[in-house]
């Protein structure tokens, strides 16, 4: 009988025998991982909840939706100029209120600042 | 993902799957790679509780490189090959059996060995090869069993020994004359006689 024949089918039947976890030892290596295993949390972002600033109630809530407090500054700034200018009826808004108005019967020349014009006069 | 989808894919694709959380991922390396890491080790250290433990470690050490993986580099099976040698060597040193020996001083089998094998093999075929390559020197060892028995190639041995290709062939060759010589004088008490005279 030739010896490595011998050994060669040794080996085959050896690599038959392959072997199986127990329970137990499958049990094992499946608690390690599950302990180890990144949580799939981990790679998405988390959502913060912001809670309501308190002591402003609806006006805040409408701040939020009008962009913050520096947006609502400049509404309410805008807002007192149309008023001013509304109200107080200057020379310049007058005279561009009639030409569109058309109460003017012939513009040749519309003067926006009537008070500057002494700057211009060379006396 | 349902295990079903997940059964074609590469163990490189499960270990990413497992780095990203998904369960039956772990649950699919553990069935493929486990029995083979189990049996390697087995093999190695001809003790099952240690075998046992090895492979636990071994799988651990697969779990915690998981995130860093980076597929299409080294395969999966040859990572771990190589993790359960190292972790064998290190248990046989540590219990101080014999330790291991260099490719270079790695001794052919002495005229007196098979003798010495006779004292400590089972009566059956498999304890006595399991009795024989725990006689060899542990390069030899390692990689007999991966050739043979693993059914590795050359390439990968070497990679998973950190040897070159030459010497691996050189270590396997040597095992198995090594072996041989420790089992050729246990051919009757194998059978082997018996089966000759009978013409199988």
């Amino acid at each position: 009988m030739d010896k490595d024949l011998d050994l060669d089918a040794l080996f085959a039947q050896a690599a038959e025998d392959r072997a199986t976890l127990s329970p137990e030892l499958d049990a094992r290596i499946l608690a390690d991982a599950a302990r180890l295993q990144p949580s799939p949390q981990a790679f998405v972002k988390p959502v913060v909840s912001v809670p309501p600033r308190p002591g402003f109630g609806w006006g805040a809530a409408l701040a939020e939706v009008l962009g913050g407090l520096r947006s609502v500054a400049a509404l309410s700034m805008v807002g007192l100029a149309g008023l001013y200018l509304g109200v107080a009826q200057p020379a310049g808004v007058q005279s561009l209120t009639s030409l569109l108005s058309g109460d003017a019967a012939t513009v040749d020349q519309l003067d926006l600042l009537p008070t500057t014009g002494a700057l211009w006069s060379e006396e | 993902m349902p295990r079903d989808t997940l059964d074609d894919l590469s163990d490189d694709t499960l270990l990413v799957l497992y780095a990203n959380g998904d369960p039956e991922a772990a649950r699919l390396l553990t069935a493929r790679l486990g029995p083979r890491a189990l049996g390697y080790a087995t093999r190695l250290l001809t003790d099952r509780a240690e075998a046992e433990d090895v492979t636990q470690e071994a799988m651990l050490r697969l779990w915690k490189i998981a995130p860093e993986w980076r597929a299409g580099e080294a395969q999966v099976s040859t990572w771990l090959y190589r993790v359960v040698t190292n972790l064998c060597t290190d248990l046989r040193r540590a219990r101080g059996r014999r330790p291991g020996v260099g490719l270079d001083d790695a001794p052919e089998v002495a005229a007196g060995a098979p003798s010495a094998v006779a004292s400590m093999i089972e009566a059956d075929r498999m304890a006595a090869l399991n009795a024989a390559l725990d006689l060899l020197p542990e390069r030899q060892r390692q990689a007999v069993v991966l050739r043979h028995i693993e059914g590795l190639s050359n390439p990968e041995i070497a990679q998973i020994m950190g040897l070159g290709v030459e010497a691996v062939e050189s270590l396997t060759a040597r095992g198995k004359r090594a072996l041989t010589a420790l089992l050729s004088g246990r051919k009757a008490e194998l059978g082997y006689e018996d089966e000759e005279e009978a013409g199988v």
